[in-house]
């Protein structure tokens, strides 16, 4: 197995003397996927800018197939690590084949034109999620699933290995949030590495190969789900009890109900 | 490309020569189109003032009002995917009002017509340059930079204010009042060269990036994950996008309701990828401007200033626009 993306004691602060990731060190390889787990405003989104080369940690740094991120151009930055945001509604009506276009920008030369190559490139994309016979509807009038589908497609036309997701399943119905990570594991499959951040344990214990807890910006622990999401260490967390239910071999974890404000426990 | 739409755009470029043509053969002296042929092609027995007026007079006020035409329309697309907001014109850095301010101190003092459009020019940069500068304190995000302009346009608007409370009434004020109106009676071949070269440059360079800036309507964040170099690009659009417009601006006055409704007009037309807006919005604006200016000086016996006729057909046309452009929204293409 390679090393794919490799971040050594990145530490980054907004404002001086309050940093949001503090010393985090993770690596990933091909065909992993690696979930973030984390409370709101514990870092997960900047660990992500960090990862993609956008935000220059104040110390570490960033390796992608073992070169400082730093020192790579933007056109080969976006050649390896591609940034999948989460969906929301764009300005203009453009067609899902202009935006998984726009993933080959930097591969334009300065005055050039997509070429027959872009265009292969594009068309193979949109097939590998899944929607290749989809390419001239327009973005703006799909569903929430399709859409992020189409942006997993515009990463995968950046020709990046390593795809970044901030919160893939965020706005989506059961189905729709099955239907990306069902794309995210055949390419997974197929060699593409995942770094997923998320609010829901039970995505990460369902779908992922590693787990990273990040606990006010210092990643707490790391390793296989089960290993990694214990009751004591989602309570750490995310200061809420949980329990644990188990199906089998499969394994959800729920809040438990908190006690009214004012009663002894 | 569908074929509906690549017919779309050869009418387009057939229709752009034939009105440029009709628009420097109509006019209120010589109404006779044939006699207008003949003296421009030198042919048989011909009007000898006709063939001057045409080459002289005609002919840089048609080149003027299409490139005007064009340099609004095209900057006004490339800003509304800049700002991400397609309610965003040419207008929303300040270079009119700069224009305006610097138009009314060249005639409040005076000076000829070059004067008066170096001094416009010169004032529509000052006026971008101060709202970027206001901007960068911010952080130079497109909201910011919207609202450094309405500020500096306010500023502009009372210093202009001034101006025409100070001026006299019965000769420079009316003088003043009729350039903020906009329009082209002034047009010579010896005042339009700078339009000219700088909007064939600024064109050429918006025909050349047109490919790179679709991903410019992205966040911040996101466009510069694809690998795109979102800050020097953006500032290079916004230079050129300024220049063209200070140019226009310093020619024909304050032309509105170009910028704002051609841009949508390509689009509903062709769809929002800016390699295909891009020289729709270039053909249309050349082509409306060209034709309102024809209006503008033949239909009645005194000359209707062009900011008036663009802003009174802007109106519904944006109007209906937006009507159809909220039927059609989603359908695919």
């Amino acid at each position: 197995m390679t090393c794919l993306l490799q971040a050594e004691d990145l530490t980054y602060a907004y404002l001086a003397g309050r940093p949001v990731l503090q010393e985090v060190s993770l690596s990933i390889e091909s065909a992993e996927i690696l979930f973030v787990l984390g409370a709101n405003g514990s870092g997960k989104t900047t660990l992500l800018d960090c990862l993609a080369g956008l935000r220059k940690p104040d110390r570490g740094r960033v390796l992608v197939e073992g070169k400082p991120i730093a020192s790579l151009s933007a056109g080969d930055r976006a050649g390896r690590v591609a940034l999948v945001p989460q969906i929301h509604e764009p300005v203009f009506d453009y067609t899902i084949q202009d935006v998984v276009m726009m993933g080959r920008s930097s591969h334009l030369g300065l005055f050039g034109r997509p070429s027959k190559d872009d265009h292969r490139i594009v068309l193979d994309a949109l097939s590998a999620v899944g929607l290749g016979g989809a390419s001239r509807r327009v973005y703006t009038a799909i569903s929430g699933g399709e859409r992020q589908l189409v942006l997993i497609a515009r990463g995968l036309a950046q020709g990046a290995g390593c795809l970044l997701m901030d919160e893939p399943a965020a706005h989506l119905d059961p189905r729709h949030q099955q239907d990306v990570f069902e794309a995210v594991h055949e390419l997974a499959s197929l060699g593409r590495a995942f770094v997923i951040s998320s609010h829901q344990p039970n995505h990460a214990l369902a779908q992922a190969d590693r787990v990273g807890l990040l606990i006010d910006g210092r990643v707490s622990s790391i390793g296989h789900p089960r290993d990694v999401l214990t009751l004591d260490a989602l309570r750490a967390t995310y200061d809420v009890d949980f329990m644990l239910l188990f199906d089998g071999e499969r394994r959800a974890v729920v809040p438990e109900r908190r006690q009214p404000k004012g009663t002894s426990r | 490309m569908s074929s509906a739409r690549s017919r779309r755009a050869w009418i387009l470029l057939l229709l752009l020569p034939v009105s440029a043509l009709a628009a420097i053969l109509i006019g209120r002296y010589g109404p006779d189109l044939v006699s207008a042929l003949r003296a421009l092609l030198s042919l048989g027995e011909f009007d000898e003032n006709l063939r001057t007026l045409i080459l002289r007079v005609r002919l840089p006020r048609m080149l003027a009002a299409a490139c005007i035409g064009a340099n609004l329309a095209v900057s006004g697309t490339v800003f509304q995917s800049l700002f991400r907001n397609p309610l965003v014109d040419s207008r929303i850095l300040g270079v009119s009002s700069g224009a305006a301010f610097g138009a009314a101190l060249a005639l409040l003092l005076s000076l000829g017509t070059l004067g008066l459009q170096s001094m416009a020019f010169a004032f529509a940069l000052v006026a971008v340059g101060l709202v970027l500068l206001v901007g960068r304190q911010f952080g130079s995000a497109p909201l910011i930079l919207v609202v450094g302009g309405i500020l500096i346009s306010a500023l502009f608007q009372a210093l202009l204010g001034l101006l025409k409370y100070v001026a006299d009434p019965l000769s420079k004020l009316p003088a003043i009042t009729y350039w903020l109106l906009g329009g082209l009676t002034s047009v010579r071949w010896a005042t339009v060269g700078p339009l000219l070269g700088i909007s064939l440059i600024g064109l050429l360079f918006f025909l050349a990036i047109r490919w790179r800036l679709d991903a410019l309507t992205l966040p911040e964040n996101e466009a510069a994950a694809l690998g795109v170099r979102v800050r020097e690009l953006r500032a290079l659009a916004l230079g050129i996008g300024t220049l063209l417009i200070a140019a226009s601006v310093a020619v024909g006055g304050i032309i509105g309701w170009i910028g704002l409704v051609v841009p949508h007009l390509a689009r509903a037309w062709i769809g929002p990828e800016h390699s295909r807006s891009i020289p729709v919005a270039l053909g249309v604006g050349a082509l409306s401007v060209i034709l309102l200016d024809t209006v503008a000086r033949t239909v009645l016996p005194s000359e209707i200033p062009l900011g008036i006729l663009t802003g009174l057909l802007g109106v519904p046309a944006f109007f209906v626009l937006f009507i159809r452009f909220m039927h059609t929204r989603g359908e695919p293409r």
